[in-house]
């Protein structure tokens, strides 16, 4: 008798105790998918591009500025630089553009090469501030499917420095030679008179040919604002070096590998 | 020997600054998502067991000061009750594997200790979880700042690297703006300082600090090395940064490298615990196949055995806990003495007593270096029973005493490798960019555009937008696709915030809103809540 009163007993008990984890539980069921449900049920499709003009540097060191440039379609199908005939239309858009300036004010000049050596070398947007023999600064932009990709802003010129690695240029002289960017120590350092120093040099540099697509214009502007913000962040670091000493460029691994990620 | 409440002067002082984050993870619409185990270890392995030591301090005594930063989005999900719903199962799955864990090694006496010390700490984390903080785990924090042991700051609002942001100033007031408000929900009270995410300082940031009421920053140690001009101070007094009164404390190398550092830190002790060695991945599947991923997939379930042994050799000795503690001890004496000694060796060319500032991440201390809370536990001990020389403090102690008396403008800087932004623009990860700019300069658009809307519909759209941008902004994606470990995952989840963010833009423009997506994105992605849009403009 007391064996089954105990066993009744046992199964209420057991009801009860299943009815209180559900009730217990209300989000239970929530963590529970529909068996047929899809893993993910948001959009992913992202534009390969924006279709408009646009330009963005972003510092990334003391040696290197991140830079991508975006162009509409249809300036794309301008022939932009007619004399070589460097743009491609289609699914593998390819733009590349290279303005060679003079500094000369007399003879500005601009070419568009279509040297492909180069542009397998030159992948960047870069600038060569103390090639006095040619007194020429260089650009290159090089768009790939509407981006610009592993784009690097030198302000120095010296490719053994570069390469070997976090050094930053302290050279005064080297600063002096640049006539583009800075020709003056304590004009570079006053901000406001660095942007204008930058607007006379949109004027006095960046002069196009009067055959030269509208475009090109616009884009030359972009890039003297870019290149103000470039000028921006140089005149923060300059003069400083880092160098990781070899102590601190392990903690420096070692915080990148133990990061918050498992 | 009591505890060192009235030093006086103290030659200086220790500022320790555990910085807590994880990316915003919830995925309600799948039963089980290996990525959001992150918090789940996190809370078991390091945030009940320095909840657990703080509180025991506290119970002893002890005086201690600790700062931390809890980002935004760590919040978020520590008081999200679906997570907590899932955390609750994660620890009874544990329990149960703890368990049959203990049964399986009886015949091994030492294997079987470990066993029986990983059962009752699961038991405990439930019982902390559940009954001591009512399944939110800010409750214990909360209560520790307002018993005026922790100093709690913020970060960005989900951890968005702010160099890369800074062509757009709304953009960062966003990361910012939000971040405070989420804080002050959370704690009730503004934050006085920011853990910039990934110590990331570009110059003139403080002014959107300074508008945010934000006292206080922490940076690398080259931020203000390389400051304009260089405080004569070095990293051990803060300075008011150049363009806005907000102060810059730099991290000490020092005491990085004591623990960071993969040769000399702490944590390569041969007889602290291996964290790459882990049931998880050892034990038959047909035992361990219940508690790891569903699809088959093994993964760490934070039983672990081994000790380091010699970090070159793959042949691991059996962990020993009390071998492991006293090591713990020892380390905490060692570190202890090298700041006292580092101190009196500043104090000597300092005009007023210096501060050394001593950054980590908080998911060191329990979930890598195991034995991390309980160093952090003896360390705090013995800073007041067995030295005089120096303090704990916090920033704002610290500011309140010796306010910052150097003006300069601290230089870019990181805490990634490389000292800039390399981890976080790189080939990996630089497509992200151009698509977060269009985005942020299109919720400004938005933001400006339909400043004055009543349409509830609108603003629920716009403030989603908010939440999908700020999402896809989050420092960790970028990261992750650097370091190759979650690859897919993190690529997945930029992509879903910039697509959805375009769609909802798109049907904005065009006046055709789709409720039940806007719906849809909002059961999916409900951080903040509380988001004003308008924050953009």
């Amino acid at each position: 008798m007391i064996s089954k009163k105990n066993r009744a007993l046992s199964r209420v008990l057991k009801n009860i105790l299943r009815a209180d984890t559900v009730r217990e539980n209300p989000a239970k069921q929530e963590t529970q998918a529909p068996p047929n449900a899809p893993a993910y049920s948001l959009p992913t499709d992202i534009p390969k591009s924006y279709d408009d003009t646009y330009v963005r540097a972003i510092p990334k060191d003391p040696q290197n500025t991140f830079v991508y440039w975006e162009m509409p379609k249809e300036v794309t199908r301008v022939s932009v630089f007619p004399d070589k005939g460097t743009a491609h239309v289609g699914n593998d858009e390819v733009v590349r553009v290279q303005e060679q300036l003079r500094h000369n004010a007399n003879n500005h000049r601009q070419q568009h090469d279509d040297n492909n050596n180069q542009w397998q070398d030159n992948n960047n947007l870069r600038q060569d501030n103390n090639n006095q023999q040619q007194n020429d600064n260089r650009r290159w932009l090089d768009e790939n499917s509407h981006w610009l990709n592993n784009t690097k802003f030198w302000p120095d010129d010296n490719h053994s420095q570069r390469q070997d690695g976090n050094r930053y240029r302290q050279d005064d002289n080297h600063w002096q030679d640049d006539n583009r960017h800075r020709q003056d120590d304590n004009h570079w350092q006053d901000n406001n008179q660095r942007q204008d120093n930058n607007h006379q040099r949109q004027n006095n540099n960046l002069r196009h040919d009067d055959n030269r697509p509208r475009q090109t214009d616009t884009l030359s502007a972009m890039l003297d604002n870019l290149i103000t913000q470039c000028g921006r962040y140089i005149d923060e670091c300059k003069g400083h070096e880092y160098t990781p000493s070899p102590s601190s460029g392990e903690f420096c691994k070692a915080a990148t590998n133990t990061e918050t990620q498992p | 020997m009591t505890a060192n409440t009235t030093i006086n002067p103290p030659g200086g002082y220790l500022c320790i600054v555990l910085h807590a984050h994880l990316p915003y993870i919830r995925h309600p619409e799948i039963s089980y998502m290996m990525e959001e185990n992150w918090l789940y270890e996190a809370i078991t392995e390091t945030y009940i067991p320095l909840l657990s030591y703080f509180n025991n301090l506290t119970a002893d005594g002890i005086p201690f000061k600790i700062t931390m930063s809890l980002t935004p989005t760590l919040c978020s999900m520590l008081a999200n009750e679906l997570l907590q719903e899932r955390y609750l199962n994660h620890i009874n799955r544990l329990i149960e594997l703890a368990g049959k864990e203990v049964r399986r090694t009886r015949y091994d006496a030492v294997m079987n200790r470990t066993a029986r010390m990983y059962l009752e700490r699961f038991s405990l984390c439930k019982h902390f979880f559940t009954d001591r903080y009512g399944r939110n785990i800010i409750t214990g924090f909360k209560n520790l700042q307002d018993a005026g042991s922790l100093e709690i700051i913020t970060c960005a609002a989900t951890h968005g690297y702010l160099p890369n942001m800074q062509s757009n100033y709304n953009a960062v007031r966003a990361q910012i703006e939000v971040a405070v408000r989420s804080h002050d929900k959370f704690f009730g009270r503004r934050p006085k300082g920011i853990w910039l995410p990934e110590c990331g300082y570009y110059r003139g940031l403080e002014t959107i600090l300074d508008r945010s009421g934000i006292k206080y920053l922490f940076m690398e140690t080259h931020g203000l090395l390389n400051a304009d001009p260089r405080p004569p101070t070095g990293v051990f007094a803060p300075v008011r940064c150049k363009e806005a009164p907000v102060a810059a404390f730099a991290r000490d190398i020092e005491c990085s490298r004591s623990v960071w550092s993969a040769d000399e830190g702490y944590p390569g002790d041969p007889h602290y615990r291996e964290f790459h060695k882990d049931i998880g991945h050892d034990l038959d599947m047909r035992c361990i196949a219940p508690y790891i991923d569903p699809a088959g997939i093994r993964i760490n379930t934070g039983v672990k055995y081994h000790r380091v042994t010699d970090k070159h050799k793959p042949e691991k000795a059996l962990y020993d806990r009390e071998k492991a503690l006293s090591r713990a001890a020892v380390h905490a004496s060692d570190f202890m003495y090298k700041r006292v000694n580092q101190i009196e060796e500043i104090a000597k060319s300092s005009h007023k007593p210096p501060i050394i500032v001593a950054p980590y991440d908080a998911e060191l201390f329990g979930h890598w270096w195991f034995e991390g809370p309980e160093w952090l536990n003896y360390l705090i001990r013995k800073c007041a029973l067995e030295q005089n020389t120096f303090q704990l403090t916090t920033p704002s102690e610290y500011l309140d005493k010796h306010p910052a008396s150097h003006t300069c403008a601290p230089a870019f800087s990181s805490w990634g490798d490389g000292g800039y932004s390399h981890m976080w623009l790189n080939e990996t990860n630089e497509w992200i960019y151009p698509h977060l700019h269009r985005l942020e300069d299109r919720m400004r658009e938005c933001a400006k555009e339909f400043n004055h809307t009543g349409d509830k519909l609108e603003i629920r759209t716009l403030n989603q937008m908010a939440r999908e941008l700020l999402l896809a902004e989050s420092s960790d994606w970028a990261f992750i696709m650097k370091t190759g470990t979650t690859v897919e995952y993190a690529t997945r989840r930029v992509k879903e915030h910039i697509a959805s963010f375009i769609r909802l833009y798109e049907q904005l423009k065009e006046r055709r809103i789709d409720e039940s997506f806007v719906s849809l994105l909002e059961s999916h992605n409900d951080i903040f809540p509380e988001i004003d849009f308008r924050v953009y403009c």
